[in-house]
């Protein structure tokens, strides 16, 4: 008896924790499309193709050693990048990584290190949009 | 007069012999050319002498005749008469060892003796290691090493003599007593001198039994105190959020390895942290720095603790990795090993030190990663 119920339980928490670590990435992304729709009335929703190409491309503003998001984490959002200071960076895409871009304080924190690193200023609420939903494609 | 060959070196003593110059080459050796982590079977080694030390004191005391220190230890006038023989052209013939080499024994045993105890002070202090941690500051650490290094040179230079005296001895007597350390024989010879005193039959279970227990009772001593704390390393926890916050882009570096100004310094600007933006919430922040300043306050006598924070470069009072010391520690490691793959960085402690985060930095968890192809 105990042991179906903590069976059953168990593979309940299975089930549920990929569930759970999307529920919480779409609570950011909601944040993130309330917050759009502020900043830009125009706003329509999250573009993976926005995204991606943020992802992939090369800016003007930032370091300049740093001129893409692709410096550290590598043209293929499925493997490993790489800090300046050598340390490995786990994969972005979601399909390598579920619990990417579930705690909403490491999110602000990244997005805000990095933008400023890459493009010299914040990134908008639907940049940041666009490049978690161009992750969760990947 | 009968030629059949006398038994003048017992199994004991032929076993310790042996024994005894494999364990203090191979500790020599390790030391000359094996790689950093080797250290602990260089220490293992040197334990394993001061064992066999042990051993041959009560050998000594209560083994066979010519194993007897009454039996070969004489004084300066058997010894000048000796190295007369020498040069008269009609050497004295000895059954056991002559008065010169008599002497260098005690004189090997003696500094190996010594060897052995700076040996332990110089894991104790320097490396803050085995039973005399607890006691001992790393500045005495570093004497004892210079002790250790000053006494093994010694016993190069006698083990050089010993040897030169057995080959002397062995063309001017015409024997090899090589030969008779390894199957104890030696050839009679009736104006061969013999120990005068000494009892012929040894008491092995005597000597076997209280140097086992005197063995025994130092070592499990010794490992009682080596699992007390190190003298200088306080046990400081690190907290999670301060591997998490500062171990994301490279080694969550130890509190020990920069003095708080430094700390002060980098907590202060973390916008633009070595060109990288390595910002955190304000109060995310200080919890940090309030611990850093106080875990490098509290005064670090480990090797990193007192060797790294004392040799900053005053142009960069932030790097560690550009402290001359850690320059000099790592001035064999090729640039490009840093550049791999799983290294990544100079920062990266870790990638090479399994107790980087803790702050150790013992030789024994040393090892370069490489790649497998
Ligand atoms: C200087 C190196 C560097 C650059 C350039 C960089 N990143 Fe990152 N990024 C990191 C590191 C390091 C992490 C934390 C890694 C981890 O959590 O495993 C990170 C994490 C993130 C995260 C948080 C992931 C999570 O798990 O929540 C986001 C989002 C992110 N980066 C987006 C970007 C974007 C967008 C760019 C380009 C504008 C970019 N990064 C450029 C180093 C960089
Ligand atoms: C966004 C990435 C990032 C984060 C987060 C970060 N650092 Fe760094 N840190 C670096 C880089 C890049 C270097 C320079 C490394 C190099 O040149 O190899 C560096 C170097 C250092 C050094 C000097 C190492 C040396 O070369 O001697 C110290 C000390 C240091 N960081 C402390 C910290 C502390 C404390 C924190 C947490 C508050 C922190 N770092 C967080 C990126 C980061
Ligand atoms: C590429 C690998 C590698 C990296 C990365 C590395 N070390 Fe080392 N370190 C070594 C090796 C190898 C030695 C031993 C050198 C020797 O004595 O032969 C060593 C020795 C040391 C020692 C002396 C240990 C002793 O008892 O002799 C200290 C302290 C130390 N490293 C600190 C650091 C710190 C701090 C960092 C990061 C800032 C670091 N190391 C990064 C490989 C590395």
């Amino acid at each position: 008896m105990m042991k179906r119920l903590i069976l059953a339980s168990l593979s309940a928490l299975l089930m549920t924790g990929p569930a759970f670590a999307s529920g919480e990435r779409q609570a950011i992304l909601d944040q993130f499309s309330t917050q759009a729709k502020q900043q830009d009335p125009a706003f329509k929703g999250f573009s993976a193709e926005k995204g991606q190409t943020m992802f992939m491309g090369k800016h003007a503003g930032g370091k300049p050693e740093t001129s893409s998001c692709t410096t550290c984490h590598t043209q293929d959002p499925k493997g490993s990048g790489q800090t300046k200071a050598g340390k490995e960076i786990k994969p972005m895409a979601i399909s390598r990584n579920p619990a990417r871009y579930t705690d909403p304080a490491e999110v602000e924190k990244w997005f805000g290190r990095n933008c400023n690193q890459v493009l010299g200023r914040d990134c908008t609420a639907s940049e940041k949009g666009d490049f978690i939903t161009f992750m969760i494609g990947q | 007069m009968t030629n059949k060959p006398i038994h003048v070196w017992d199994i004991e003593i032929r076993v310790f012999h042996w024994l005894l110059l494999a364990s203090v080459a191979g500790a020599w050796l390790i030391i000359q050319v094996g790689p950093p982590a080797w250290l602990g079977l260089h220490e293992a080694l040197g334990f394993a002498v001061g064992a066999l030390l042990v051993f041959r004191f009560f050998w000594g005391l209560f083994g066979s005749e010519h194993m007897r220190f009454g039996g070969f230890v004489r004084g300066p006038g058997p010894m000048l008469a000796h190295l007369k023989s020498l040069f008269s052209g009609k050497p004295l013939r000895f059954v056991g060892h002559n008065p010169v080499g008599g002497a260098m024994i005690v004189a090997l045993l003696l500094v190996l003796l010594g060897v052995c105890l700076s040996g332990i002070a110089t894991m104790g202090g320097f490396d803050k290691a085995g039973p005399l941690a607890p006691f001992l500051t790393f500045a005495q650490g570093r004497q004892a090493k210079e002790i250790h290094e000053t006494l093994t040179n010694l016993l190069l230079v006698l083990a050089g003599l010993h040897v030169a005296g057995v080959l002397l001895e062995s063309v001017l007597l015409k024997e090899s007593l090589i030969g008779s350390m390894i199957h104890g024989k030696k050839e009679p010879h009736a104006e061969a001198l013999g120990a005068a005193g000494a009892p012929k039959t040894p008491r092995s279970a005597v000597a076997v039994i209280l140097s086992s227990l005197i063995v025994a009772g130092l070592g499990l001593t010794m490992l009682n105190l080596s699992l007390q704390p190190a003298l200088g390393v306080p046990a400081l926890g690190i907290p999670p959020l301060y591997v998490k916050e500062c171990g994301s882009c490279h080694t969550a570096h130890h509190p020990s390895l920069l003095p708080s100004s430094s700390w002060k310094l980098i907590m202060a600007d973390l916008g633009d942290h070595f060109g990288d933006d390595a910002s955190l919430p304000q109060d995310k922040a200080r919890e940090i720095g309030d611990w850093l300043v106080k875990g490098a306050d509290l005064g670090w006598d480990s090797k990193a603790g007192q060797r790294i924070p004392a040799s900053l470069k005053t142009e960069e009072p932030l790097r560690i990795t550009k402290s001359a010391f850690w320059e000099r520690r790592h001035r064999k490691i090729p640039e490009n090993v840093f550049k791999t793959k799983l290294v990544g960085g100079k920062a990266n402690c870790q990638a090479c030190h399994v107790d980087a985060v803790r702050g150790g930095f013992k030789r024994g968890g040393i090892a370069i990663p490489e790649e497998i192809n």
